[in-house]
């Protein structure tokens, strides 16, 4: 768990910065590109905790 | 369904036009733009991120992009003990910080042959600097468009 919850500290941070920067090339102004980087930082991080969790179960299984 | 009309209302003279797969979509030009080098921006970008906007007119990006890929870039350098950007001791990692060109060169001549002893996890740190690295080639990429329409109309 601690293991995990680690990695997820290692990647929220980066996935933040990978979804503004790639909002703020389709958007323009603050509240659009903000708007639009939440949005993708939700997908982005749902895919992230998914693959880690995925990866820890399949690790415990095996 | 696909319109690739307009209103006479949208054809300002200070507006182009961009053909996306959806519609044709008007796209502002900031005020005072005229005339711009792609390639200028595009090395401009590569030096420091966020000065080839800066250049288009594009303050507001310009410093969005600025704070955001510096801060990640030296975070990362931070996190890996200032051993990571170096092109002696990590080649591969090396290619895609160089480009953040202007933040390596700095890191590359303050860092790059300290022999700094550190338990701090290179990869982690690398990760981070990587992504500011990379994520500049967008930048750079969006630079050149911009430029490119503004150049073509």
């Amino acid at each position: 768990m601690g293991e995990l919850l680690r990695d997820l500290a290692t990647f929220v941070p980066i996935c933040l910065v990978i979804s503004l920067v790639y909002a703020s090339l389709r958007k323009d102004g603050a509240r659009e590109i903000l708007r639009g980087g939440l949005k993708n930082f939700a997908y982005f991080t749902v895919l992230v905790i998914g693959f880690e969790v995925g990866k820890k179960l399949l690790l415990a299984l095996t | 369904m696909v319109s690739l009309f307009i209103s006479a209302a949208e054809m300002k003279s200070d507006t182009i036009f961009t053909l996306t797969p959806f519609r044709l979509r008007p796209f502002p030009l900031a005020s005072g733009t005229s005339m711009k080098n792609p390639v200028l921006a595009v090395l401009l970008t590569w030096a420091v991120p966020g000065a080839g906007h800066f250049y288009l007119s594009k303050r507001g990006k310009a410093v969005f992009y600025l704070v955001i890929l510096t801060v990640t870039y030296v975070v990362g350098v931070a996190l890996a003990g200032f051993r990571n950007v170096s092109l002696d001791r990590h080649p591969f990692w090396f290619i895609a910080f160089a480009f953040n060109g202007g933040t390596t060169m700095v890191f590359q001549a303050l860092t790059g042959k300290l022999a700094v002893e550190s338990d701090a996890p290179i990869e982690l740190g690398s990760l981070y600097t990587a992504c500011a690295g990379l994520l500049n080639i967008l930048v750079m990429v969006d630079a050149w468009t911009y430029a490119r329409r503004i150049r073509h109309g």
